[in-house]
């Protein structure tokens, strides 16, 4: 084998490690400000609107209870806002992303379940006899646990617990990549005489880093596999899809950040190259131009 | 004709195919790695993933939807048989027929899957219970202090009528009774004969939530079987 493929061979690995260390990187980068940022989590809460589809949802199971119970549906309006199940549901996701559980006070809206019938059974001369009494409070206790289930969502500590697990490897992962793509940056450089060879091999590396940013999550995109989910409610359903969608989108924004980068090392490398010609490189090195 | 490429040529479109090959090859290894190092997490990841994601597009479940045709449906079968292909079996919460009792002025869109939704919107059908028509009981629901109000006032011998698309079908009352809401010997899902089984919240025009049901059972009379 000649020096000059061995030298190629040896630029080859180097730029592909390069290459793969940067998409670790990026990928680290993007995980790291989405999927496990908590902050990342409760905005697409906010922009995906779901405590307010949550609310809604909420609502309208409890007045087909209350429709059922003989009991008008806006009898509950005061009850069931949408600030009391945002609060409920930001708290239920902030604690799960600490570490806890969150635990909604079921026993003081069942008795303001049980409360707000009363007050409508007196208001509407409604007599409340022993036998009422019993079926009044087995609305409220169903209403009461109608709220619950629309607002907590099963497993979420489990699910978010393991979003959390790989937030410890992602400093190492981070620090790791960089180390890694600086000794693979030192190694092309020490190898590569000349400045545009040596951007060249930086161009491959970034445009194979692109590639790799942009192919699955972009397929991953436009097919949107996630759409079929069978998740309900509804709101559940559109979060979660509002969720993938926007990470897939912060990966092709790397991406093209990428493109950038790969862009301005072209420039670089048609620069230092007319420069190397112009110096009368190639009269002396014309078999190791390439 | 042999072409004859310049040696500047044959550079720059060696340096071109660099520029296109070196990548794709540098993203295909990669997924590679990624592919060997992860296949232990990646299979069971996408076994489990398998499960949530169906081949349909996502229906939520509590939206209601409607096949019935009312036009259609007086008209389009009054012989003694139906062939299946011309049923059309509803999904979970489906309004695919009319429900009416005329001694009582019971008139109302029956849904298949007894959700609190359709029961907020007509009376429903325990989607483990038959279709009209397929020689087997059906069990209905309704709210007591909305569709089913009236029921407190059938009678023995009533008639009750649903109309599908592809038949009408009459039943009369045979019984009615209360019992209590977790009596499941008030009805026989497992029976091999076509029954109308109706019930509703009891007692009648009272606040909340009761432990009793109201049940109608009714007999088949006429309608085309579905074969």
């Amino acid at each position: 084998m000649s020096n000059t493929v061995l030298r190629r061979v040896i630029c080859f690995f180097f730029s592909f490690i390069l290459s793969f260390s940067l998409f670790v990187l990026s990928i680290a980068i993007t995980m790291q400000s989405s999927v496990l940022s908590k902050d990342f989590l409760i905005n697409q809460l906010s922009i995906s609107g779901y405590h307010l589809k949550a609310a809604d949802y909420t609502k309208s199971s409890i007045s087909d209870l209350a429709f059922a119970g003989g009991v008008p549906s806006d009898v509950f309006d005061e009850i069931v806002t949408p600030e009391r199940v945002k609060t409920d549901i930001y708290n239920i996701f902030e604690y799960a992303y600490d570490g806890k559980q969150y635990s909604i006070d079921s026993e003081k809206l069942n008795s303001e379940f049980l409360e707000a019938i009363k007050t409508y059974a007196s208001e509407n001369n409604i007599e409340i006899t022993a036998e009422t009494e019993t079926n009044i409070s087995h609305l409220a206790d169903l209403c009461t646990q109608t709220y619950l289930d629309c607002i907590n969502i099963a497993g979420i500590n489990t699910v978010i617990g393991a979003l959390r697990q790989p937030s410890k490897f992602m400093g190492f992962a981070i620090g790791g990549s960089i180390l890694i793509a600086l000794i693979s940056i030192i190694m092309l450089f020490l190898i590569n005489k000349y400045k545009h060879k040596f951007l060249r091999y930086i161009a491959y590396a970034l445009s194979g880093n692109f590639l790799m940013m942009t192919v699955i999550p972009g397929f991953l995109l436009i097919t949107k596999p996630y759409v079929n989910l069978n998740i309900s409610p509804d709101y559940l359903h559109s979060f979660i899809n509002s969720f993938l969608d926007e990470t897939l989108k912060m990966m092709l924004v790397g991406a093209a950040v990428t493109a950038v980068l790969y862009i301005i090392v072209f420039v670089l490398v048609s620069h230092f190259k007319k420069r190397a010609i112009k110096k009368g490189y190639k009269e002396r090195n014309k078999n190791n131009l390439v | 004709m042999k072409i004859h490429f310049s040696s500047n040529q044959k550079h720059n479109f060696k340096n071109l195919l660099a520029y296109i090959c070196m990548p794709v090859g540098f993203c295909v290894l990669g997924y590679l790695l990624i592919y060997i190092v992860f296949t232990p997490i990646i299979t069971p990841v996408l076994s489990v993933s398998e499960m949530f994601i169906s081949d349909a597009d996502f229906k939520n479940g509590e939206n209601l939807t409607s096949i019935f045709d009312k036009n259609s449906a007086s008209s389009e079968n009054t012989g003694d048989t139906v062939d299946m292909s011309q049923v059309q079996i509803p999904s979970y919460g489906t309004h695919y027929a009319n429900l009416s009792i005329d001694s009582v002025s019971i008139d109302a869109p029956l849904y298949f899957g007894d959700s609190s939704a359709a029961l907020s919107q007509g009376v429903a059908q325990y989607n483990g219970s038959f279709l009209p028509g397929f020689g087997r009981p059906i069990l209905i629901s309704g709210h007591n202090n909305s569709y089913f109000n009236s029921l407190q006032y059938i009678s023995v011998g009533d008639e009750i009528t649903i109309t599908t698309n592809y038949g009408v079908y009459k039943y009369k009352v045979t019984e009615t009774k209360i019992a209590a809401y977790n009596d499941k010997t008030a009805y026989d899902l497992a029976a091999q004969e076509e029954n109308l089984i109706l019930y509703t919240c009891y007692p009648f025009d009272t606040l909340g939530l009761t432990p009793q049901r109201f049940f109608v059972y009714a007999d088949k009379v006429s309608g085309p079987d579905v074969v």
